[in-house]
């Protein structure tokens, strides 16, 4: 290996620990991982040592400090450590039902495009309605940290104190419309619950015990952000009108950067509304009005927790057709319980 | 405890970093390397009679490892995006001998890390603080950072350079 090809080789392997490999790389670095013994050698020491940074900045020294990323850290455990966990679950489920103005935009392009209070938002939104009504999506849950940009299920904590995720953070939203959803989250026990509705029907698959499937399509979407306040997440045509009586929209042209969102929409919480973040933002793609994330901005820290969360566009790859049927995910010989 | 268990969870314990570090490459993502990290660990213990104490334990814990990474990613069909960092099998096993090849020398170097993660500063610092204590990729940092996905790229490249220069002038020192 020549220093040219040690020099090419390490900088596709930063590029694979940081998941920027491109395809079109990934075959040359592949060949030459499997068949040079530097190449091979050159990884294995960047892998080393990237496990080690990961494990110095979540559960090392320097876990415990810098103050600005941990701002909201509760590191100390004590024997109200399960009721405290409990609290937050509960809460943190609260909050995520304002989540459901992920769709707000969905809600609101329907007010202005009849009020026609902004001409511009309403031309937007209803491109971002559109969007919603084809095709899959994926968007993964976070709660966000201290500046608003943190995620909390990715902060740092002793390993020996690592408190478990809140169930629904870390989740995955799986949507296909109309009103078809798919939630994959962990369980208090950190066990995976699927849960999700083709349209007709509801389902979910705990971690043990049998699958529950009830001809109510809204029945287990409890744990689905806006399932209980009948905001439904996953419907782009719901009345949204409450929602939008609280907040002022103002859709955003960043200036042209890399790595920027092409547009933004910010909507900002009326002085006379009550609850609810501060602010949302929602970032979408300016050609196809495709939906790339949605923060919800200066959540009430009365009771603590995250300050934001977070729905993130993973993939909007197409879904097998019948990804969202309980038996896709599950063994064929699980027991199904069928509800009344 | 009886001298078989004793004896795994020595062997376990000397392994588990490399180990780690492995399945992290293999996934790409935090918390699956920890589920895999934890169930690779169950299996050593539930098979350690299997194991063959003549020939050297982190092979044969690397192995058990890719398993598990294995059955991660034929549990985990719908969430791509977690393994999406998949390679082919003859990459994935000339990773495993360069790790096993070099873990223990690598393992005593590393010690110095901490010292050495403390000299970065600046946007160094910064970059290195969202890359691994938010677990953020380059592109979101750029984003967050008003800067392009490549330079963060780069200056990842460059910061973990930095830092292996370090940790190797520290190792000539303390064997100075």
């Amino acid at each position: 290996m020549t220093d040219a090809d040690r020099a090419n080789f390490r900088a596709l392997a930063h590029a694979y620990l940081d998941g920027t490999l491109v395809d079109s790389d990934r075959v040359q670095f592949e060949q030459l991982l499997a068949s040079d013994d530097d190449a091979a050698r050159e990884l294995a020491q960047l892998v080393l040592l990237h496990d080690a940074l990961d494990r110095e900045f979540t559960s090392g020294v320097l876990a415990s400090q810098n103050a600005r990323f941990d701002t909201h850290l509760d590191t100390h455990i004590d024997p109200r450590r399960n009721v405290r966990a409990t609290k937050r679950r509960a809460w943190l489920q609260r909050r995520v039902f304002v989540a459901a103005t992920l769709l707000l935009a969905v809600g609101l392009a329907w007010i202005f495009a009849t009020t026609g209070r902004d001409a511009s938002a309403s031309d937007v939104l209803a491109r971002i309605v559109e969007a919603l009504r084809s095709g899959d999506r994926t968007y993964v849950l976070r709660a966000i940290e201290g500046d608003g940009r943190m995620r909390r299920r990715e902060a740092a904590f002793p390993l020996q104190e690592k408190r478990p995720p809140a169930p629904i953070d870390g989740a995955l939203v799986f949507l296909r419309n109309p009103a078809s959803f798919v939630l994959v989250r962990r369980d208090a026990e950190g066990h995976e619950v699927v849960s999700g509705s083709d349209g007709a029907s509801a389902w979910i698959v705990p971690a043990e015990g049998p699958v529950r499937v009830s001809s109510d399509p809204a029945r287990f979407r409890g744990a689905l952000p806006g399932g209980r306040l009948d905001i439904p997440f996953i419907d782009p045509h719901a009345d949204l009108s409450t929602l939008a009586r609280n907040y002022d929209l103002v859709v955003q042209k960043p200036a042209p950067a890399a790595g920027r969102p092409d547009a933004r929409i910010v909507a900002t919480r009326r002085p006379d509304a009550r609850g609810g973040p501060k602010e949302i933002e929602i970032d979408f793609d300016a050609k196809s009005a495709l939906v790339r994330a949605i923060r919800l901005v200066n959540l009430p820290q009365a009771q603590g927790g995250p300050r934001a969360i977070e729905f993130e566009l993973i993939d909007d790859a197409p879904l097998s057709p019948d990804f969202f049927e309980h038996e896709y995910h599950h063994a064929k010989d699980r027991a199904v319980l069928e509800e009344r | 405890m009886d001298p078989s268990t004793r004896q795994a969870f020595t062997n376990w314990t000397q392994a588990q970093p490399a180990v780690s570090a492995y399945v992290f490459a293999l996934t790409g993502d935090r918390a699956l390397r920890d589920e895999i990290l934890q169930a690779t660990a169950l299996s050593v213990l539930e098979s350690f009679g299997t194991y063959d104490a003549s020939r050297p334990f982190l092979p044969w814990a690397l192995s058990i490892a890719r398993n598990e990474v294995a059955n991660a990613r034929r549990q985990a069909r719908r969430l791509p995006m977690h393994l999406s960092t998949t390679l082919s099998d003859a990459a994935e096993e000339a990773l495993a001998r360069a790790v096993d090849a070099i873990a223990r020398e690598e393992h005593e170097r590393l010690a110095h890390l901490g010292e050495c993660v403390k000299l970065l500063e600046g946007r160094a610092r910064e970059i290195c603080d969202y890359r691994y204590r938010a677990g953020l990729k380059p592109g979101r940092i750029a984003q967050l950072l008003g800067l392009a996905p490549n330079t963060v790229s780069k200056a990842l490249e460059r910061l973990r350079g930095d830092l292996r220069d370090c940790i190797e002038r520290r190792e000539a020192g303390g064997a100075a």
